[in-house]
């Protein structure tokens, strides 16, 4: 028995640490976006440090043609660009704008199109800056669309200087075994944010 | 249901049997190098061996290449992708990391490459004393693996490697009863792929086999076991592999199941295994009689649980769970890769050429058929084959 004692005593060493690791896996300690992502899976558009620096009244073009222009802007939920824009995946996706300018009223305004699928000839598009509902666009297959929505002066003054602008896509598809993170919708070709004149 | 075993053959009456056992293997190296440097040659004509070792690194293999050059990502991933490297475990790439340090200049695929043909190499050596001196179907399974229609998966920066290496290692300490040898290896295996951790069920059903061979009953077994310090060492040692992963990736991260919840950037959804077979099996092609890569993936997952069930009747049971665990699991996440799990895992593949090389003429009929396809399979590759994935 006595002979036996250091290996028990390495056995119980190697249990202890074991049951340690599997609590440690039951509690993680993780960044919100990262738990809403990977672990409560509570959303599709897993949110990335982009700079979104930003000149108001810049037009951004989500297509190919110069390169991926829209990358500093694209916090998540964006695949591409390709030449016919950039797809929206997933059933979010949102942009950042951080500008220097100050401007009491701003105008969002972009151009879409949605994906090509017969069983879903439309796509229904709920925008919401800083949190605050914008609009709700209705978008289809035919050719590229311009939309053009008020931001709310209370979105404005929520954040200062910053408009997070977040895309739902409540019909958004996906093929039978696809995960909802890439389930696609809508095709965005250029935005840009319009200061009113006061 | 019994199956005649063909009788041990004699190696040659002239070289002793430790220097056939190295020797042979060595033999396919150097085929199943020159057969896939003439299929990249077809497409890289005048490549020179770093860019046939680049060349042939594909698919995962760039994130394993990353993982032994710059470890895993933070989160945010810098690249800002959801993807992060987590779900790729590090022992394989952590070795070659360590061999980037020893080989300082070299490129990552050269080293990777050549680390993957020794270890290959080895694996089928340390494989020897479970064909039980067939000679021809150790000769068939050293073709199999080094200049095989899968040679590519074991020839490059692929985790399957040490896979293969590591499991063919565990069943070798347990056909000499080493039950804590093999827990050491387990260990290392844990730290592979997820899978290898399940191999700690195949040590205990080995240890109540040997138990029962001895006498033994179920309950003398579930008595002594406790005394058994050997075996209750390698019990514990067996996931330790794992459980330092899942430690490690608590410190960086914060998240020690991070390998499992990464799986969502990559679009996994869970679903019943029959439920994708049946899916891939009825995904016939848009045009033509070959097979689409679905249906052939779905036909080699069919024929690695066979092989499994196989096993189990030839009474090799601790392999037969193992390796059914090693392909159940994955399907439940639909049919990628399936084709590499099935090539991975040895125990199957030294009972398929235990069958292959029952007589003489079959085995050099399949020993050809193999440089043949490892031909056509690496041009597969290089092509982009979904199957092959």
């Amino acid at each position: 028995m006595f002979k036996r004692l250091p290996a028990y005593g390495l056995i119980a060493v190697f249990a202890a640490f074991e049951i340690a690791v599997l609590w440690l896996a039951l509690h993680p300690d993780v960044p919100e976006d990262y738990r809403a992502y990977y672990i409560d899976q509570s959303t599709t558009c897993l949110n990335q440090p982009v700079t979104g620096e930003y000149r108001l009244g810049q037009v951004i073009d989500f297509t190919a043609s110069e390169g991926d222009l829209s990358k500093p802007f694209k916090a998540c939920g964006w695949k591409g660009p390709s030449k016919e824009g950039t797809d929206a995946v997933g059933e979010t996706s949102r942009l950042r704008f951080i500008f220097p300018q100050t401007a009491p009223s701003l105008t969002l305004q972009f151009e879409a199109i949605a994906v090509d699928h017969p069983e879903t000839p439309t796509q229904t598009v709920k925008v919401l800056a800083n949190g605050v509902p914008v609009g709700e666009v209705t978008i289809d297959q035919s050719a590229p669309q311009n939309f053009k929505l008020a931001i709310p002066a209370e979105a404005i003054a929520a954040m200062p200087g910053r408009i997070e602008l977040r895309f739902d896509y409540p019909e958004a598809f996906a093929p039978p075994g696809i995960a909802n993170t890439y389930k696609r919708s809508i095709k965005l070709l250029w935005i840009t944010l319009q200061p009113n004149p006061a | 249901m019994t199956t005649a075993i063909p009788a041990p053959i004699s190696a040659t009456r002239s070289m002793p049997v430790g220097l056939a056992v190295v020797s042979i293997p060595l033999l396919f190296v150097v085929l199943g190098l020159a057969i896939r440097y003439a299929a990249f040659y077809t497409g890289h004509p005048g490549a020179t061996a770093a860019e046939f070792a680049q060349g042939l690194c594909r698919w995962d293999c760039g994130w394993y290449v990353r993982i032994a050059e710059t470890g895993y990502d933070p989160f945010p991933v810098p690249t800002m992708i959801n993807a992060g490297n987590w779900a790729f475990f590090p022992f394989y790439p952590t070795v070659i990391g360590v061999l980037r340090l020893i080989f300082v200049g070299a490129p990552t695929m050269v080293i990777a490459t050549v680390a993957s043909i020794i270890f290959t190499w080895i694996a089928v050596v340390v494989a020897w004393p479970l064909f039980e001196r067939n000679w021809r179907a150790y000769t068939l399974y050293a073709a199999f693996l080094l200049s095989g229609p899968f040679s590519i998966y074991f020839t490059t920066f692929y985790t399957e490697v040490m896979f293969l290496l590591l499991i063919t290692c565990v069943f070798a300490a347990l056909k000499r009863q080493n039950y804590l040898l093999a827990g050491c290896f387990a260990a290392l295996l844990s730290a592979t792929r997820i899978v290898g951790v399940f191999i700690v069920f195949a040590i205990v059903l080995q240890a109540y086999l040997d138990h029962r061979a001895q006498g033994g009953t179920f309950k003398s077994f579930l008595t002594t076991i406790w005394t058994r310090t050997d075996l209750l060492l390698g019990i514990f040692i067996a996931p330790l592999g794992l459980f330092i992963y899942m430690a490690f990736l608590h410190y960086k991260i914060g998240d020690a199941l991070a390998f499992q919840h990464d799986q969502r950037a990559w679009g996994r959804v869970t679903g019943s295994p029959f439920g994708y077979l049946w899916k891939a099996l009825t995904n016939f092609p848009g045009s033509g009689f070959i097979p689409s890569a679905s249906q052939q993936l779905a036909v080699g997952s069919i024929a690695g649980i066979a092989l499994s069930i196989w096993l189990g009747f030839r009474k090799q049971l601790p392999a037969a769970v193992f390796c059914g665990i090693c392909l159940v699991l994955p399907l439940f996440a639909g049919m990628a890769s399936m084709m590499r799990f099935v090539a991975g895992l040895p125990p199957l593949s030294i009972e398929l050429m235990k069958l292959l090389s029952r007589n003489k003429v079959s085995t050099v009929l399949f020993l050809l058929l193999f440089l043949v396809l490892d031909f056509e399979f690496t041009l597969g590759w290089l092509g982009g084959a979904l199957a092959l994935v």
